[in-house]
């Protein structure tokens, strides 16, 4: 009789233990994450936070493309303006007001180059920060946030590569190769 | 069989005997950390009770279920642990009770709103309060990085005028002027990078002032929450302030930028 109270008891405590010790924790927001939880006590697959992350991961590789344009974009006038450099330092101009005109241009076809050079070192920067928060498995509000910031962040870049680049073919280049036709 | 028996149940009778005696030792241990976090915050308790009206007497009509979702008296009950909180921590006395009063209304919220069966609201509300303190320390930093941006766009204003107009040396002018630039480059990309920080985090405010429109929507009774609401338009109205000026010490720069272009190209 003793031996099986005993033993009722004991039964009802390892039950209480055991639910205890094995009582998850696991959260079912769709805004944290609880992947390897959700698999081990299989509390559902979290499919929206699944279909969150899988819609971040997409709009970082699309940011990164558009990235990877505006870099081509801006490596192809960086040539040309290397170029039109180039030429201009070898220009051997007859008349002096010529000469000035030239190295005028020369000038600012190099300070165009340094800018296309910063605007470089800033896509640089932001395809670092899309590659952190690509790497982020997390839905929290910090990571969206600042993913729709980086995307913010390479409009107003493109718009600044648009402007040098207008710029850079509409005018200064123009002026470069109208200076060496007069040389 | 009989000896095995008598082991087994004497080891049962140990294990049971040690888990009610850890189990009671840590029921004494918990009541006595409660008895002496109740004496530090008791001052705090009293001055907030005082705060939210519970030292005078309840209205006799008060129904029960009232009586369960009263805010004001989970606020006291909040309070405690709020106050009590911020005296173990340290914090000043004159602020305690004030931010008790805060804390404890919006602790009791959460709950009222939980008890109400909302859990979202609750959740949402929860996270949106846990999060203000950290949020007012990011602003600051912000706020202090805006304002060292700003000395510093006069300064490079300064130092451009001087530059143009004082050095007559043509090739000195060209040496000093491409370091120049390159320090306004680096103030520029500094400047962005601030403004940057300041437009996500006015992103998520944007988004926490949408939730508790929600919530206040659907619960227009509850006080802490407009308290709360006012306190995040307070810090989105000093963000925005930040990004403006963070947009005029971009616009500053990118100013002295070009008059400096302009002069090099001149003198070259």
């Amino acid at each position: 009789m003793f031996f099986s109270i005993v033993s009722k008891c004991t039964l009802v405590i390892l039950t209480v233990l055991i639910s205890g010790c094995a009582s998850t924790g696991c959260s079912t927001n769709p805004n944290e994450l609880s992947r390897l939880c959700a698999a081990r006590y299989k509390i559902g697959a979290n499919q929206h936070l699944e279909d969150h992350l899988a819609a971040r991961q997409i709009e970082a590789d699309n940011l990164k493309k558009q990235i990877s344009a505006s870099r081509q974009g801006l490596e192809a006038s960086k040539r040309r303006v290397s170029d039109a450099a180039l030429k201009l330092a070898a220009v051997d101009a007859k008349t002096e007001a010529v000469r000035t005109k030239a190295n005028k241009i020369a000038a600012e076809l190099k300070l165009k180059q340094l800018d296309i050079k910063s605007r470089q070192s800033d896509l640089a920067s932001l395809e670092q920060r899309i590659d952190q928060l690509k790497r982020e498995k997390s839905n929290n509000k910090e990571t969206i946030a600042q993913l729709n910031q980086a995307k913010r962040d390479l409009e107003q870049t493109k718009q600044e590569v648009k402007v040098l680049k207008d710029y850079l073919d509409t005018d200064l280049l123009i002026r470069a190769e109208n200076a060496l036709a007069y040389d | 069989m009989n000896k095995l028996t008598g082991n087994l149940v004497g080891s049962l009778l140990l294990s049971i005997s040690v888990l009610v005696f850890s189990t009671q030792t840590l029921a004494w241990s918990m009541k006595d950390t409660w008895e002496k976090t109740k004496d530090i915050a008791g001052s705090t308790v009293e001055k907030t009770q005082e705060a939210v009206g519970l030292d005078k007497k309840q209205p006799e009509e008060t129904t029960s279920e009232e009586k369960e979702f009263s805010v004001a008296e989970d606020a006291a009950k909040g309070a405690i642990v709020c106050g009590g909180l911020a005296k173990l921590l340290g914090k000043g006395n004159g602020t305690v009770a004030k931010a008790a009063v805060a804390c404890g209304a919006a602790n009791a919220a959460v709950t009222v709103l939980a008890n109400q069966g909302k859990k979202e609201y609750s959740d949402k509300y929860a996270a949106i309060n846990n999060d203000i303190a950290a949020t007012e320390k990011e602003i600051q930093a912000l706020e202090k990085e805006t304002t060292s941006n700003n000395k510093k766009a006069v300064s490079y204003k300064s130092e451009v005028d001087k530059l143009v107009a004082k050095e007559k040396d043509d090739k000195k002018f060209l040496s000093k002027a491409g370091d120049l630039r390159q320090e306004l480059d680096g103030q520029l990309k500094s400047n962005k990078m601030a403004k940057s920080k300041a437009e996500a985090k006015l992103e998520i405010l944007n988004k926490q002032v949408a939730d508790m429109d929600e919530i206040i929507k659907d619960s227009p009774d509850i006080e802490s929450l407009k308290t709360t609401k006012t306190a995040l338009l307070s810090q989105k109205k000093r963000l925005t302030e930040s990004v403006k000026q963070a947009n005029g010490v971009n616009d500053a720069l990118l100013a002295q930028k070009t008059k400096l272009d302009s002069e090099i190209i001149k003198r070259s």
